[in-house]
């Protein structure tokens, strides 16, 4: 169908704001607590996931909207919302969401647990005797030698509370009655305000005896201080004690052409982290009415920042409930990633790329052979070279270790370390000091630029000369989430990829781009211009009557000038299909504007990390895999690879793999008209897209020879 | 299989590739990396290269130098533009090179500057087809610009003009507050462009405008190298990205690319061609070549010596020699050269700058009879003659100069010249000497002569129909020399 043109794509009404879709994405991820597909514990996993991307959200999006506010920047977004509005209504959105956890834990997950076994006290009042005695022991033995409690009076400030760590807050009235070091002279009772941190070097759950030693009991860590508070202030009443928990402004900015010394910029900055504008308080919902005030004249807080809770703060904690091996059933089936049939265990990993390309589907095949790319070239006496970029890498990282290796074994190792890599900036400096230690030339990147691109590049000197040996991902070289994120990945040696990834590492090491790229399209120079143009060429193949059709998925897709570009395609004729996990600020259905187009949105057991886009081109079918999603970041403000497939049987298999998921009607959620999602009106149970590739990857290794060679765990 | 890298330190920019070369000459490019800096700028503002500079040079240098570490890269060269010679402190940065990155320095001259450029483009696929259909190369500098014209498949002449893209950027910085200083600027190019154009190309339309440029054109994202446009087409995608980026930077689009645009729009106006050519490579592909020619890993399929003598007839036309004198010279010489050559050490590069000798000898008459050796000499050391490195220039000067004067001793050329070089010298003068006496006439009296060697004598017969009592007459004094230097006594017989 062609619309005309006639209609204002600059008008606001056609974009939604990208908070308020994350918002959506993340009440997704809520809907997991409540799928009966999901096991107990898996939907107690969700809820922790939910708490820990609000905390995130909250610290990187919330605090730049703030900054905005501060700044007095008026611009408005492409959904026309100042950042004050915006603020708003996240606040609203937010709260509700909120309020949601909390019910979904109080009155689903908590009855749950309890009937499988597991108790997690409320409160300190709900102990016996016997739990009382026990908690009060391990309050003196492992908790209190760890306390720092603080009162805060004319002669003490008030302290500094660190970014998202939980704290006690109470008032406590001066007795003189009361043994203690500190005598008061004078008869007269003060109210003075205390606080303190509950130590982080402590387990958050602490297992406790069970009432006729049946099943587990935890009790949280606060409440057993919050017991026992009256210790900690020997000659004072506890008049009332509630937790409470701050989030600070965790975005900075780096003046990067004045930092002389990246490195240590950034470590001065995490430093002052802790510093930062406080931008959320979290108390319990009954909180003293005096406290919270004390609480928000001194940490500098507007009422509507302050989040009543209806149960214990920070759920991130549900991740920590130790695993039960005798109840398979409260979790999902361990998967353990297959073998790529071309990548078995043992094989020559350069004589097998030699052969053709090859594509690895992560985490349903193993990350084993990305690590092993490295770690065999560490040891390789032909290789002359290694060079990799590393964005978040896993906390023992046998990828850091090769690398060392490599550089130790007389390699020239280059390696580009994002420092920039939100929330892993202080691990990524601990490792970039180990790696230069080692002997390998770090790089940090390019001024103003996040290295965002997943590139691996090995030099070997073979006998008829050199050869360069490439991955290219879609996500990080981490083989911690390779087993929980959904990636691609390609081995290739083909000259002009080998030709491409050297000319990136020049880039990345200060040296000027290439006059033109053989195949690797590269952000943020050229990638924008790529995909418009690509998106230009299907809206001329639907014009002139013939086929268009786009398939891209993503991460998010909040890019205004892409957005109106798809459009347009739609008002073309462009069949549009788009998997987007995350945040998408296009709206569908929209008539005259988006007809053509469709979202779904697919949440599950991995997470969905992917990035692939598909041209139909006239029938060429052109595919891109990369790092990069459609968000002004990520085509203009990082450096970021997307590369095509080339390889027919490869090409076959990543349209698989996005038919699959367009055709998931499980774990996938529909973009509706009205900016809501929802589950598809048929369900097949059958077409999870998750549960498919992880079947379809175990029948290729067993169409092969290497049937049998799978994993052990 | 060996590894060359070939590293470029220019006015805007250091440049190195690396090869990979196959025993039958087969080069593939490995590695290309291109650090900006524009020591133009130093050398333009202050006359010298500070010390800032010298030293991230030294350290790009050293990074390049770990790049060819992986590849086990032997041989290099690494070479330092004629641009650089500019600055008073030059010898300080190869000293610096020398002692903090451990490579040694070969400083071009214009003239081999513009021939490895030179030679890269016209190893091109299809360059022989363009030359021969006539293009004017333009290789655009930072202090000037080379114009070589080809006709019928060679070299006619190549000019030197004084308006590179940094010259014209200082211009329009002294031009800042003048209203209309982009029309100044043109009109300081199109001036340029009028004489060379008025001198060496009245016809003023040529099939092919080739384009090798150092940074104008590089810094346009849309324009492709290795792709031929029609001069409209090529004009308005660059005027097109010269609007963008007037409206994107506005005020900060800087004054250098603007220089650029101007200059590069000038050309294509100027010098109306059919297609306009940008060539995909580099100097360093030039300087690649010349190892590989050097080495006798590849022979070269362009014939540069043809280019050579080629724009030597041109100057010798432009100057008024005489034809059939120099030819018949020409031919005598080479073949008393290719009789000797086994016996005295004499290579083929040496056969060419006698070629160019002998060409050019007297085309100082032009300017004075009585003096024509000396302006012979004159005239050679100032004109380019692409192909020839600047010292082989020169000896052709000298061989011209003392074709007539007495050869001084060594001592007196020592500065200048080695002494294996001053002997080559001596042994061209020598044989331009008995060439030239063989036609002292100018009558070409001798034009079928047999040339043999005999014991110690190179017997030069010919017939006995002509009478050559001139020459025969002034014979003795040349052949003496001759025989000093080869220890040969060239004779005249009647056969």
């Amino acid at each position: 169908m062609h619309f005309s043109n006639s209609v204002n794509l600059d008008d606001p009404k056609l974009y939604e704001n990208r908070e308020l879709s994350w918002i959506k994405f993340n009440r997704r991820v809520l809907n997991e607590t409540r799928d009966d597909g999901n096991p107990l514990m898996e939907k107690v996993g969700f809820l922790s996931i939910t708490a820990s991307n609000l905390d995130e959200f909250y610290m990187v999006r919330v605090a730049s909207l703030k900054d905005m506010v501060h700044a007095g920047y008026r611009k408005k977004d492409i959904a026309g919302l100042t950042a004050s509005e915006q603020l708003t209504l996240i606040n609203k959105e937010t709260k509700k969401f909120s309020s949601d956890q909390y019910q979904i834990y109080n009155d689903e997950l908590l009855p749950l647990l309890e009937k499988e076994g597991i108790k997690i006290l409320s409160s300190y009042e709900e102990l016996n005797e016997e739990q009382n005695a026990f908690v009060d022991k391990y309050f003196e033995a492992q908790v209190y030698p760890v306390l720092t409690p603080m009162a805060v009076d004319a002669s003490r400030p008030f302290p500094l509370v660190r970014n998202k760590t939980l704290n006690i807050a109470a008032m406590i009235q001066s007795n003189p009655d009361r043994v203690g070091l500190v005598r008061h002279e004078k008869k007269k009772k003060v109210i003075e305000f205390a606080t303190v941190q509950v130590p982080s070097v402590l387990p958050r759950l602490v297992p406790i005896p069970s009432v006729d030693g049946e099943g587990e009991t935890f009790i949280l860590l606060e409440q057993i201080i919050e017991k026992n508070l009256d210790k900690l202030y020997l000659n004072y009443d506890v008049v009332s004690a509630f937790p409470y928990r701050i989030m600070r402004n965790a975005d900075f900015d780096i003046e990067e052409d004045e930092a002389e010394d990246l490195l240590k910029e950034i470590e001065r900055q995490l430093r002052k982290r802790d510093w930062g504008e406080v931008i959320r308080l979290e108390v319990e919902s009954g909180i003293d009415k005096k406290l919270l005030n004390v609480l928000k004249t001194n940490l500098g807080i507007k009422e509507q920042d302050v989040f009543k809770i209806n149960g214990p703060i920070d759920l991130t904690f549900l991740s920590k409930i130790p695993k039960k091996e005798d109840r398979c059933d409260l979790y999902f089936k361990p998967y353990v990633p297959v073998n790529n049939p071309r990548l078995l265990p043992g094989c020559d990993i350069f004589s097998e790329i030699r052969k053709g390309d090859i594509f690895l589907q992560h985490p349903y095949e193993s990350f084993d052979p990305v690590v092993d790319f490295i770690k065999t070239a560490a040891d390789d006496p032909k290789v002359l070279a290694i060079k990799q970029t590393l964005y978040r890498v896993s906390g023992n990282s046998p990828i850091i270790e090769a690398l060392s290796r490599a550089a130790l074994n007389g390699k020239q190792v280059s390696v580009l370390v994002e420092l920039k890599a939100r929330f892993d900036e202080q691990h990524n400096i601990v490792w970039a000091k180990k790696l230069e230690h080692a002997g390998c030339h770090v790089i940090y990147g390019v001024v103003g630029l996040k290295t965002h691109c997943k590139i691996a590049l090995i030099v070997r000197r073979e006998e008829d000369g050199i050869r360069r040996y490439v991955h290219l991902g879609t996500g990080n070289y981490n083989d911690s989430t390779a087993k929980h994120y959904t990636d691609c990945g390609m081995f290739t040696c083909s000259e002009s990829y080998g030709e491409d990834a050297t000319a990136v590492f020049n880039m990345l090491s200060g040296y000027s781009e290439p006059a033109v790229w053989n195949r690797l399209v590269v952000a943020p120079i050229w990638m924008r211009e790529r995909f418009n143009n690509m998106i230009d060429r299907e809206i001329a193949h639907a014009k002139a009557g013939r086929k268009g059709l786009i398939i891209a998925k993503l991460n998010s897709l909040c890019d205004e000038k892409l957005i109106k570009k798809l459009y347009e395609a739609s008002q073309a004729g462009v069949e549009i299909k788009l998997i987007i996990r995350g945040i998408c600020s296009l709206k569908v259905g929209v008539p005259g504007v988006s007809e053509n187009i469709s979202v779904i949105s697919i949440v599950g057991e991995f997470l969905e990390h992917a990035r692939i886009f598909y041209f139909y081109n006239d029938g060429q079918e052109d595919m891109y895999l990369g790092s990069a999603d459609w968000m002004p970041r990520n085509l203009d403000r990082r450096v970021e690879i997307v590369y095509p497939v080339e390889d027919s049987k490869i090409k076959e298999e990543v349209f698989h793999y996005l038919e699959v998921e367009l055709n998931d009607t499980r774990k996938a959620y529909i973009l509706n008209k009205n900016g809501a999602y929802s589950r598809s009106k048929t369900i097949d149970e059958n077409s999870g897209s998750q549960e498919i590739f992880k079947r379809e990857a175990e029948e290729r290794l067993k169409r092969s020879k290497g049937y049998g060679a799978k994993k052990k765990i | 299989m060996r590894y060359f890298s070939s590293i470029y330190i220019g006015s805007y920019a250091i440049s190195m590739k690396i090869f990979e070369i196959k025993d039958n000459g087969e080069a593939r490019e490995l590695d290309n990396m291109r650090y900006p800096i524009a020591t133009i700028m130093d050398i333009f503002d202050n006359g010298y290269i500070s010390v800032e500079k010298t030293l991230e040079i030294c350290n790009v240098l050293n990074d390049m130098k770990n790049t060819m570490e992986v590849y086990k890269v032997k041989d290099y060269t690494l070479a330092i533009g004629s641009m650089i010679h500019e600055a008073k402190n030059e010898m300080f940065l190869v000293d610096q090179i020398r002692i903090r990155v451990g490579l040694d320095p070969t400083r071009l001259t214009n003239s081999e500057q513009r021939f490895y450029e030179y030679q890269a483009v016209v190893s091109g696929k299809n360059f022989d087809r363009i030359a021969k259909e006539g293009a004017i190369l333009v290789d655009i500098g930072g202090a000037s610009l080379q114009l070589t014209l080809f006709m019928n498949g060679a070299v006619k002449t190549t000019q030197h003009l004084d308006i590179g893209t940094f010259k014209m950027y200082m211009t329009m910085q002294r031009l800042k507050n003048i209203h209309d200083r982009n029309e100044q600027i043109r009109d300081v190019v199109d001036k340029e462009l009028d004489t060379f154009l008025n001198m060496y190309f009245p016809e003023r339309h040529i099939s092919n405008l080739v384009i090798m440029a150092d940074k104008s054109i590089k810094s346009s994202k849309k324009l492709k190298s290795g792709i031929s446009y029609e001069p409209e087409v090529f004009s308005d995608i660059l005027l097109k990205e010269w609007e963008d980026k007037i409206n994107r930077e506005g005020a900060n689009f800087s004054s250098l690319e603007r220089a650029m645009f101007i200059l590069t729009n000038e050309l294509i106006a100027m010098i109306p061609a059919d297609r306009v050519y940008l060539p995909s490579v580099a100097i360093n592909d030039g300087i690649m070549l010349d190892y590989l020619y050097e080495t006798k890993l590849r022979i070269p399929e362009h014939d540069f010596n043809n280019d050579v003598i080629s724009a030597a007839f041109s100057l010798a036309e432009r100057y008024g020699s005489y034809f059939p004198h120099i030819q018949v010279l020409d031919k005598l010489s080479c073949e008393i050269f290719d009789i000797m050559k086994d016996s005295n050490g004499m290579d083929d590069r040496m056969r060419l700058m006698l070629r160019v000798a002998v060409i050019l000898h007297d085309c100082g008459k032009y300017i004075s009879i009585s003096e024509a050796s000396s302006n012979s000499s004159r005239i050679i050391l100032s004109s380019e003659i692409l192909g020839l490195r600047h010292k082989e220039r020169q000896m052709v000067a000298k061989v011209a100069e003392y074709n007539r004067k007495e050869l001084p001793n060594y001592k007196e050329l020592s500065s200048m010249f080695t002494r294996k070089q001053y002997w080559n010298i001596a042994k061209m003068v020598a044989i331009l000497r008995v060439a030239n006496a063989l036609d002292r006439s100018h009558k070409q009296k001798l034009k079928n002569v047999s040339i043999s060697l005999s014991g110690n004598e190179l017997v030069i017969g010919v017939g006995t129909q002509t009478s050559i009592a001139l020459e025969r007459g002034l014979f003795k004094e040349k052949a003496d020399f001759f025989e000093n230097i080869f220890a040969i006594r060239p004779v005249i017989r009647e056969v």
